[in-house]
Protein backbone atom coordinates (compact mmCIF):
# COMPACT_ATOMS: atom_id res chain seq x y z
CA UNK A 1 0.00 0.00 0.00
CA UNK A 2 2.76 2.43 1.09
CA UNK A 3 4.92 1.18 -2.03
CA UNK A 4 1.77 2.03 -4.44
CA UNK A 5 1.22 5.83 -3.00
CA UNK A 6 5.03 5.69 -2.74
CA UNK A 7 4.83 5.36 -6.76
CA UNK A 8 1.57 7.61 -7.02
CA UNK A 9 4.14 10.18 -5.59
CA UNK A 10 6.71 10.02 -7.42
CA UNK A 11 4.91 9.96 -10.87
CA UNK A 12 2.98 12.68 -9.65
CA UNK A 13 6.58 14.88 -8.95
CA UNK A 14 7.99 13.60 -12.32
CA UNK A 15 5.08 15.01 -14.31
CA UNK A 16 5.71 18.25 -11.89
CA UNK A 17 9.30 18.47 -12.88
CA UNK A 18 9.75 18.13 -9.51
CA UNK A 19 12.10 15.04 -9.59
CA UNK A 20 16.17 15.42 -10.09
CA UNK A 21 19.22 13.51 -9.80
CA UNK A 22 19.17 10.23 -8.51
CA UNK A 23 15.76 10.38 -7.70
CA UNK A 24 14.72 11.15 -11.09
CA UNK A 25 17.36 8.04 -12.22
CA UNK A 26 15.75 5.55 -9.76
CA UNK A 27 12.26 6.70 -10.99
CA UNK A 28 13.10 6.12 -14.84
CA UNK A 29 14.93 2.96 -14.05
CA UNK A 30 11.44 1.74 -12.43
CA UNK A 31 9.54 2.68 -15.09
CA UNK A 32 11.26 0.68 -17.82
CA UNK A 33 11.30 -2.55 -16.08
CA UNK A 34 7.59 -2.22 -15.03
CA UNK A 35 4.99 -2.21 -16.96
CA UNK A 36 2.02 -1.01 -14.61
CA UNK A 37 4.19 1.83 -13.60
CA UNK A 38 4.62 2.79 -16.83
CA UNK A 39 1.27 2.36 -17.89
CA UNK A 40 0.52 4.76 -14.33
CA UNK A 41 2.47 7.32 -15.63
CA UNK A 42 1.89 7.59 -19.06
CA UNK A 43 -2.09 7.75 -18.40
CA UNK A 44 -0.95 10.67 -15.68
CA UNK A 45 1.66 12.02 -18.53
CA UNK A 46 -1.18 12.41 -20.69
CA UNK A 47 -3.96 13.77 -18.28
CA UNK A 48 -1.30 16.27 -17.48
CA UNK A 49 -1.06 17.20 -21.20
CA UNK A 50 -4.59 17.58 -21.29
CA UNK A 51 -5.11 19.55 -18.22
CA UNK A 52 -2.15 21.99 -20.01
CA UNK A 53 -4.24 22.61 -23.35
CA UNK A 54 -6.77 25.68 -21.99
CA UNK A 55 -7.45 25.71 -25.83
CA UNK A 56 -8.88 22.25 -26.55
CA UNK A 57 -11.10 22.72 -22.81
CA UNK A 58 -12.25 25.36 -24.11
CA UNK A 59 -13.92 23.83 -26.90
CA UNK A 60 -14.86 20.91 -25.14
CA UNK A 61 -16.77 23.01 -22.62
CA UNK A 62 -18.43 25.28 -25.80
CA UNK A 63 -19.25 21.75 -27.01
CA UNK A 64 -21.32 21.05 -23.88
CA UNK A 65 -23.03 24.60 -23.82
CA UNK A 66 -24.32 23.37 -27.54
CA UNK A 67 -25.34 20.07 -27.34
CA UNK A 68 -28.46 20.58 -27.12
CA UNK A 69 -28.98 17.38 -29.29
CA UNK A 70 -27.62 14.94 -27.08
CA UNK A 71 -30.28 12.27 -25.13
CA UNK A 72 -30.31 11.46 -21.64
CA UNK A 73 -29.28 7.90 -21.09
CA UNK A 74 -31.22 5.73 -20.05
CA UNK A 75 -30.40 6.12 -16.43
CA UNK A 76 -32.24 4.57 -13.01
CA UNK A 77 -34.34 7.78 -12.95
CA UNK A 78 -35.50 7.31 -16.61
CA UNK A 79 -35.94 3.35 -15.60
CA UNK A 80 -37.84 4.49 -12.36
CA UNK A 81 -39.89 6.44 -14.64
CA UNK A 82 -40.69 4.12 -17.37
CA UNK A 83 -41.43 1.27 -14.75
CA UNK A 84 -44.38 3.98 -13.65
CA UNK A 85 -45.47 4.64 -16.76
CA UNK A 86 -45.97 0.79 -17.52
CA UNK A 87 -47.46 0.46 -14.36
CA UNK A 88 -49.87 3.17 -14.71
CA UNK A 89 -50.61 2.03 -18.38
CA UNK A 90 -51.39 -1.95 -17.25
CA UNK A 91 -53.66 -0.29 -14.68
CA UNK A 92 -55.65 1.94 -17.40
CA UNK A 93 -55.67 -0.35 -19.63
CA UNK A 94 -57.46 -3.13 -17.29
CA UNK A 95 -59.90 -0.48 -16.11
CA UNK A 96 -60.52 0.06 -20.06
CA UNK A 97 -60.87 -3.56 -20.55
CA UNK A 98 -62.61 -4.72 -17.64
CA UNK A 99 -65.88 -3.65 -19.33
CA UNK A 100 -67.01 -6.16 -21.87
CA UNK A 101 -68.72 -3.38 -23.76
CA UNK A 102 -65.84 -1.44 -24.81
CA UNK A 103 -62.96 -2.71 -26.40
CA UNK A 104 -59.94 -0.70 -28.07
CA UNK A 105 -60.10 -0.97 -31.84
CA UNK A 106 -56.69 -0.95 -34.11
CA UNK A 107 -56.37 2.37 -35.59
CA UNK A 108 -57.82 2.78 -39.23
CA UNK A 109 -59.12 -0.49 -39.59
CA UNK A 110 -62.32 2.10 -41.22
CA UNK A 111 -60.92 5.21 -41.80
CA UNK A 112 -63.31 8.34 -42.10
CA UNK A 113 -62.96 11.43 -44.24
CA UNK A 114 -63.42 14.17 -41.93
CA UNK A 115 -63.98 17.79 -43.66
CA UNK A 116 -62.26 20.75 -42.23
CA UNK A 117 -59.90 18.92 -39.56
CA UNK A 118 -56.85 20.39 -39.84
CA UNK A 119 -55.83 24.08 -40.08
CA UNK A 120 -56.12 26.48 -43.49
CA UNK A 121 -52.97 25.72 -45.79
CA UNK A 122 -54.37 25.52 -48.71
CA UNK A 123 -57.33 24.81 -50.86
CA UNK A 124 -55.56 21.03 -51.04
CA UNK A 125 -55.23 19.83 -47.96
CA UNK A 126 -56.62 17.01 -46.91
CA UNK A 127 -56.83 15.54 -43.57
CA UNK A 128 -58.19 11.47 -42.89
CA UNK A 129 -57.78 11.48 -39.28
CA UNK A 130 -60.11 8.37 -37.66
CA UNK A 131 -60.56 9.00 -33.72
CA UNK A 132 -62.53 5.95 -31.74
CA UNK A 133 -64.22 8.60 -29.73
CA UNK A 134 -64.75 10.72 -32.89
CA UNK A 135 -68.03 11.28 -34.66
CA UNK A 136 -68.30 8.90 -37.62
CA UNK A 137 -66.04 6.33 -35.99
CA UNK A 138 -68.05 5.58 -32.91
CA UNK A 139 -67.04 3.20 -30.58
CA UNK A 140 -67.70 -0.38 -31.61
CA UNK A 141 -69.36 -2.80 -29.36
CA UNK A 142 -67.94 -6.22 -28.38
CA UNK A 143 -69.47 -9.09 -29.41
CA UNK A 144 -69.36 -11.93 -27.49
CA UNK A 145 -66.94 -14.08 -28.67
CA UNK A 146 -68.06 -17.69 -29.91
CA UNK A 147 -67.81 -20.57 -28.40
CA UNK A 148 -63.68 -21.86 -29.00
CA UNK A 149 -63.37 -18.64 -31.02
CA UNK A 150 -60.12 -16.96 -29.96
CA UNK A 151 -60.53 -13.67 -27.89
CA UNK A 152 -58.06 -11.58 -28.75
CA UNK A 153 -56.32 -9.55 -26.15
CA UNK A 154 -56.80 -5.82 -25.09
CA UNK A 155 -52.85 -5.28 -25.16
CA UNK A 156 -52.38 -6.89 -28.41
CA UNK A 157 -54.83 -4.54 -30.01
CA UNK A 158 -53.50 -1.42 -28.45
CA UNK A 159 -50.01 -2.67 -29.66
CA UNK A 160 -50.97 -2.81 -33.35
CA UNK A 161 -50.89 0.83 -33.23
CA UNK A 162 -47.17 1.11 -32.05
CA UNK A 163 -45.81 -1.27 -34.68
CA UNK A 164 -42.86 0.01 -36.80
CA UNK A 165 -43.39 0.72 -40.22
CA UNK A 166 -40.23 -0.98 -41.49
CA UNK A 167 -39.84 1.45 -44.96
CA UNK A 168 -40.43 4.39 -43.16
CA UNK A 169 -38.05 3.46 -39.72
CA UNK A 170 -35.23 3.66 -41.86
CA UNK A 171 -35.87 7.01 -43.50
CA UNK A 172 -36.67 8.52 -39.78
CA UNK A 173 -33.59 10.86 -39.57
CA UNK A 174 -32.99 11.33 -43.81
CA UNK A 175 -31.91 15.10 -44.51
CA UNK A 176 -31.74 15.45 -47.76
CA UNK A 177 -28.91 18.14 -48.06
CA UNK A 178 -30.00 19.23 -52.09
CA UNK A 179 -32.60 20.55 -51.01
CA UNK A 180 -33.07 24.33 -49.83
CA UNK A 181 -35.10 23.28 -47.05
CA UNK A 182 -34.14 22.89 -43.86
CA UNK A 183 -35.95 21.76 -40.15
CA UNK A 184 -35.51 24.21 -37.13
CA UNK A 185 -37.82 22.20 -35.31
CA UNK A 186 -39.35 19.70 -33.86
CA UNK A 187 -36.41 16.98 -34.02
CA UNK A 188 -36.91 13.99 -35.91
CA UNK A 189 -38.04 11.47 -33.01
CA UNK A 190 -40.92 12.92 -31.26
CA UNK A 191 -43.06 11.65 -28.18
CA UNK A 192 -46.15 13.45 -27.41
CA UNK A 193 -49.24 13.28 -26.09
CA UNK A 194 -52.70 13.42 -27.38
CA UNK A 195 -53.94 17.46 -27.45
CA UNK A 196 -50.59 18.83 -28.09
CA UNK A 197 -49.99 21.06 -30.64
CA UNK A 198 -46.62 20.47 -32.67
CA UNK A 199 -44.80 23.37 -34.51
CA UNK A 200 -42.57 23.05 -37.30
CA UNK A 201 -40.20 25.84 -38.20
CA UNK A 202 -38.18 25.88 -41.34
CA UNK A 203 -35.36 27.76 -43.67
CA UNK A 204 -36.37 27.28 -47.58
CA UNK A 205 -35.26 28.89 -50.30
CA UNK A 206 -37.91 29.00 -53.00
CA UNK A 207 -37.22 26.53 -54.85
CA UNK A 208 -39.89 24.08 -54.96
CA UNK A 209 -43.43 24.10 -53.48
CA UNK A 210 -43.30 22.04 -49.82
CA UNK A 211 -45.52 19.33 -49.54
CA UNK A 212 -46.45 17.70 -45.81
CA UNK A 213 -47.72 14.20 -45.13
CA UNK A 214 -48.20 12.05 -41.98
CA UNK A 215 -48.61 8.72 -42.27
CA UNK A 216 -49.62 6.09 -40.14
CA UNK A 217 -47.91 2.60 -38.68
CA UNK A 218 -49.91 0.77 -41.74
CA UNK A 219 -48.88 2.94 -43.97
CA UNK A 220 -51.82 5.01 -44.63
CA UNK A 221 -51.30 8.79 -45.23
CA UNK A 222 -53.78 10.48 -42.46
CA UNK A 223 -52.95 14.22 -43.28
CA UNK A 224 -51.81 15.89 -46.73
CA UNK A 225 -51.15 19.73 -46.77
CA UNK A 226 -49.76 20.94 -50.65
CA UNK A 227 -48.04 24.08 -51.24
CA UNK A 228 -47.52 25.04 -48.25
CA UNK A 229 -46.53 28.85 -47.55
CA UNK A 230 -44.17 30.52 -45.03
CA UNK A 231 -41.89 28.86 -42.45
CA UNK A 232 -44.16 27.48 -40.12
CA UNK A 233 -46.92 25.86 -39.15
CA UNK A 234 -48.73 23.93 -36.39
CA UNK A 235 -49.99 20.71 -36.27
CA UNK A 236 -52.54 20.03 -33.56
CA UNK A 237 -53.02 16.59 -32.00
CA UNK A 238 -56.22 16.97 -30.72
CA UNK A 239 -57.72 14.56 -32.59
CA UNK A 240 -54.94 11.76 -33.07
CA UNK A 241 -55.43 8.43 -31.70
CA UNK A 242 -52.78 6.42 -29.66
CA UNK A 243 -50.11 5.20 -31.87
CA UNK A 244 -46.82 5.81 -33.98
CA UNK A 245 -47.13 8.03 -36.81
CA UNK A 246 -44.33 9.46 -39.56
CA UNK A 247 -44.28 12.60 -41.37
CA UNK A 248 -41.90 13.72 -44.41
CA UNK A 249 -41.79 17.34 -46.11
CA UNK A 250 -41.26 17.30 -50.00
CA UNK A 251 -39.50 19.71 -52.07
CA UNK A 252 -40.83 19.29 -55.53
CA UNK A 253 -40.23 15.89 -55.77
CA UNK A 254 -38.15 15.34 -53.84
CA UNK A 255 -37.99 14.30 -50.30
CA UNK A 256 -36.07 16.40 -48.30
CA UNK A 257 -36.78 15.56 -44.41
CA UNK A 258 -38.53 12.61 -42.34
CA UNK A 259 -39.45 12.07 -38.97
CA UNK A 260 -41.48 10.10 -36.45
CA UNK A 261 -44.04 10.43 -33.63
CA UNK A 262 -44.73 8.74 -31.05
CA UNK A 263 -48.49 9.93 -29.57
CA UNK A 264 -49.03 8.28 -25.99
CA UNK A 265 -51.42 9.48 -23.50
CA UNK B 1 -30.12 29.76 -38.66
CA UNK B 2 -28.16 30.43 -42.13
CA UNK B 3 -25.86 28.28 -43.84
CA UNK B 4 -22.13 28.54 -43.85
CA UNK B 5 -19.45 28.98 -45.92
CA UNK B 6 -16.52 26.00 -45.64
CA UNK B 7 -13.88 28.95 -44.98
CA UNK B 8 -16.41 30.32 -42.37
CA UNK B 9 -16.84 27.03 -40.21
CA UNK B 10 -13.31 26.87 -39.98
CA UNK B 11 -12.69 30.16 -38.77
CA UNK B 12 -15.63 29.72 -36.50
CA UNK B 13 -14.44 26.02 -34.83
CA UNK B 14 -11.46 27.84 -34.33
CA UNK B 15 -12.74 30.95 -32.72
CA UNK B 16 -14.86 28.15 -30.86
CA UNK B 17 -17.90 29.75 -31.80
CA UNK B 18 -21.37 28.84 -30.67
CA UNK B 19 -23.37 29.38 -33.44
CA UNK B 20 -21.07 27.65 -35.67
CA UNK B 21 -20.75 24.70 -33.31
CA UNK B 22 -24.90 24.95 -33.33
CA UNK B 23 -25.13 24.76 -37.47
CA UNK B 24 -22.61 21.50 -37.56
CA UNK B 25 -24.84 19.90 -34.56
CA UNK B 26 -27.95 20.86 -36.65
CA UNK B 27 -27.02 20.67 -39.92
CA UNK B 28 -24.11 17.34 -39.67
CA UNK B 29 -25.38 15.39 -37.30
CA UNK B 30 -28.38 13.95 -39.20
CA UNK B 31 -25.80 11.82 -41.34
CA UNK B 32 -23.19 10.78 -38.38
CA UNK B 33 -26.24 9.21 -37.18
CA UNK B 34 -27.49 7.93 -40.06
CA UNK B 35 -23.85 6.21 -41.15
CA UNK B 36 -23.15 4.90 -37.20
CA UNK B 37 -26.99 3.34 -36.81
CA UNK B 38 -26.51 1.70 -40.46
CA UNK B 39 -23.55 0.09 -38.89
CA UNK B 40 -24.34 -1.55 -35.87
CA UNK B 41 -24.29 1.63 -33.43
CA UNK B 42 -26.75 3.33 -31.75
CA UNK B 43 -27.77 6.91 -30.77
CA UNK B 44 -25.27 7.03 -27.87
CA UNK B 45 -22.62 6.10 -30.24
CA UNK B 46 -23.25 8.60 -32.83
CA UNK B 47 -23.20 11.23 -30.20
CA UNK B 48 -19.48 9.96 -28.74
CA UNK B 49 -18.26 9.52 -32.40
CA UNK B 50 -20.16 13.32 -33.35
CA UNK B 51 -18.64 15.18 -30.69
CA UNK B 52 -14.94 12.97 -31.31
CA UNK B 53 -15.17 14.06 -34.29
CA UNK B 54 -15.86 17.86 -33.86
CA UNK B 55 -12.93 17.58 -31.62
CA UNK B 56 -10.42 16.41 -33.81
CA UNK B 57 -12.01 18.91 -36.49
CA UNK B 58 -11.06 20.98 -34.08
CA UNK B 59 -7.09 19.99 -33.23
CA UNK B 60 -6.47 20.06 -36.94
CA UNK B 61 -8.23 23.46 -38.00
CA UNK B 62 -6.18 24.63 -34.51
CA UNK B 63 -2.89 22.81 -35.50
CA UNK B 64 -3.15 24.12 -39.34
CA UNK B 65 -3.25 20.18 -40.15
CA UNK B 66 -6.57 20.74 -42.24
CA UNK B 67 -5.97 20.24 -46.27
CA UNK B 68 -9.82 20.68 -47.78
CA UNK B 69 -10.41 19.83 -50.98
CA UNK B 70 -13.85 18.59 -50.47
CA UNK B 71 -16.94 20.33 -48.81
CA UNK B 72 -16.42 20.74 -45.21
CA UNK B 73 -19.03 18.21 -44.68
CA UNK B 74 -18.03 15.62 -46.68
CA UNK B 75 -14.56 15.63 -44.65
CA UNK B 76 -16.00 15.55 -41.75
CA UNK B 77 -17.91 12.68 -42.15
CA UNK B 78 -15.13 11.03 -43.38
CA UNK B 79 -13.35 11.65 -39.91
CA UNK B 80 -16.35 10.16 -37.94
CA UNK B 81 -16.67 7.77 -40.71
CA UNK B 82 -13.03 6.71 -40.16
CA UNK B 83 -13.42 7.18 -35.88
CA UNK B 84 -16.34 4.84 -36.06
CA UNK B 85 -14.04 1.66 -38.01
CA UNK B 86 -11.67 2.18 -35.80
CA UNK B 87 -14.10 1.86 -32.78
CA UNK B 88 -15.91 -1.37 -34.77
CA UNK B 89 -12.94 -2.88 -34.88
CA UNK B 90 -11.62 -2.68 -31.71
CA UNK B 91 -15.14 -2.90 -29.96
CA UNK B 92 -17.65 -5.06 -32.20
CA UNK B 93 -14.90 -6.85 -34.52
CA UNK B 94 -17.65 -5.92 -37.24
CA UNK B 95 -17.49 -5.18 -40.86
CA UNK B 96 -18.23 -1.31 -42.13
CA UNK B 97 -21.07 -1.35 -44.86
CA UNK B 98 -20.53 1.07 -47.03
CA UNK B 99 -23.42 4.11 -46.48
CA UNK B 100 -25.48 5.31 -49.25
CA UNK B 101 -26.29 8.87 -47.98
CA UNK B 102 -23.23 10.68 -48.73
CA UNK B 103 -22.24 10.55 -52.53
CA UNK B 104 -18.90 11.97 -53.11
CA UNK B 105 -16.36 9.88 -53.77
CA UNK B 106 -14.48 9.19 -50.66
CA UNK B 107 -10.90 9.15 -52.61
CA UNK B 108 -11.27 12.57 -52.56
CA UNK B 109 -10.54 12.87 -49.44
CA UNK B 110 -9.22 9.45 -47.77
CA UNK B 111 -7.82 10.56 -44.21
CA UNK B 112 -4.39 9.68 -42.95
CA UNK B 113 -4.89 6.52 -40.54
CA UNK B 114 -2.62 8.44 -37.85
CA UNK B 115 -4.35 12.04 -37.83
CA UNK B 116 -7.20 10.59 -36.08
CA UNK B 117 -6.94 8.37 -33.18
CA UNK B 118 -10.18 6.60 -32.12
CA UNK B 119 -8.34 5.78 -28.71
CA UNK B 120 -6.81 9.58 -27.85
CA UNK B 121 -10.24 11.24 -28.60
CA UNK B 122 -12.05 8.64 -26.24
CA UNK B 123 -9.34 9.63 -23.86
CA UNK B 124 -9.91 12.96 -24.06
CA UNK B 125 -13.87 12.62 -23.73
CA UNK B 126 -13.04 10.28 -20.87
CA UNK B 127 -10.77 12.96 -18.88
CA UNK B 128 -13.52 15.66 -19.66
CA UNK B 129 -16.31 13.40 -18.37
CA UNK B 130 -14.25 13.45 -15.19
CA UNK B 131 -12.77 16.51 -14.92
CA UNK B 132 -16.10 18.40 -15.32
CA UNK B 133 -17.53 15.78 -12.72
CA UNK B 134 -15.22 16.99 -9.66
CA UNK B 135 -16.52 19.19 -7.24
CA UNK B 136 -16.26 22.55 -8.12
CA UNK B 137 -13.40 23.94 -6.18
CA UNK B 138 -11.04 21.34 -7.46
CA UNK B 139 -12.27 22.07 -10.91
CA UNK B 140 -11.11 25.75 -10.13
CA UNK B 141 -8.05 25.30 -8.91
CA UNK B 142 -7.21 22.75 -11.72
CA UNK B 143 -8.29 25.41 -14.30
CA UNK B 144 -5.84 28.45 -12.30
CA UNK B 145 -2.96 25.63 -12.12
CA UNK B 146 -3.29 25.00 -16.25
CA UNK B 147 -3.69 29.05 -16.83
CA UNK B 148 -0.06 28.71 -14.75
CA UNK B 149 -1.50 30.83 -11.79
CA UNK B 150 1.30 31.04 -9.23
CA UNK B 151 0.20 29.39 -6.12
CA UNK B 152 0.10 32.35 -3.62
CA UNK B 153 -2.35 34.14 -6.75
CA UNK B 154 -4.87 30.68 -6.40
CA UNK B 155 -4.67 30.63 -2.85
CA UNK B 156 -5.65 34.68 -2.85
CA UNK B 157 -8.52 34.23 -5.30
CA UNK B 158 -9.88 30.70 -3.51
CA UNK B 159 -9.54 32.56 -0.21
CA UNK B 160 -6.48 29.68 0.95
CA UNK B 161 -4.63 30.08 4.03
CA UNK B 162 -1.87 29.72 2.18
CA UNK B 163 0.21 28.87 -1.16
CA UNK B 164 1.16 25.54 0.67
CA UNK B 165 -2.76 25.09 1.04
CA UNK B 166 -3.68 25.76 -2.60
CA UNK B 167 -0.33 23.29 -3.60
CA UNK B 168 -1.57 20.60 -1.57
CA UNK B 169 -5.52 20.99 -2.74
CA UNK B 170 -4.01 21.06 -6.39
CA UNK B 171 -2.12 17.88 -5.78
CA UNK B 172 -5.24 16.18 -3.85
CA UNK B 173 -7.60 17.37 -6.67
CA UNK B 174 -5.14 16.10 -9.60
CA UNK B 175 -5.00 12.46 -7.61
CA UNK B 176 -8.78 12.62 -7.20
CA UNK B 177 -9.31 12.81 -11.12
CA UNK B 178 -6.48 10.09 -11.53
CA UNK B 179 -8.79 8.14 -9.65
CA UNK B 180 -11.92 8.73 -11.31
CA UNK B 181 -10.59 7.79 -14.88
CA UNK B 182 -8.82 4.42 -13.23
CA UNK B 183 -11.98 3.40 -12.12
CA UNK B 184 -13.75 4.15 -15.04
CA UNK B 185 -15.10 1.02 -16.65
CA UNK B 186 -13.89 2.48 -20.35
CA UNK B 187 -10.39 3.44 -19.78
CA UNK B 188 -8.98 0.03 -20.60
CA UNK B 189 -10.80 0.71 -24.68
CA UNK B 190 -9.12 4.31 -24.53
CA UNK B 191 -4.90 2.81 -23.51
Amino acid sequence: MDDNLNIDELIYRYHEGELSGKELEDFLRLVASDPAVRADAELEGDLSDFLRDRDLLDFLDMLDKVNTRKRPGFGLNNLLLAALLLVMIALGSFWLFRNPIYRVHPMLHNPVTQQGAGQNYSSGATEVFPHRNSPGYPLIPATLPERGEKKEKPEELLAVNFRPLAYMEEMVGVVSRAASFRLLQPGCDLSVTPGDTLQYRWLKENRGELSFRVINNQGETMISRDDIPGASMDLPLTRWEEGLYYWKFIEGDQLVNVGKIVVRK
Amino acid sequence: MGSFSNSHLIEGIIEKRRAVIQFMYEDYFPYILAMVEKNSGTIQDAQDIFQDGLVALYLRCRDRELLLNCSLRSYFYAICKNLWLQRLERKYRMVFQPDLIIHEREERYRLQETLTSEKRLARYRLFWKHLKGLPEDCQKVLMMYMDRIPYKKVAEILGFVDENYAKMKKYHCKKALIRRIRRDPELPNCI
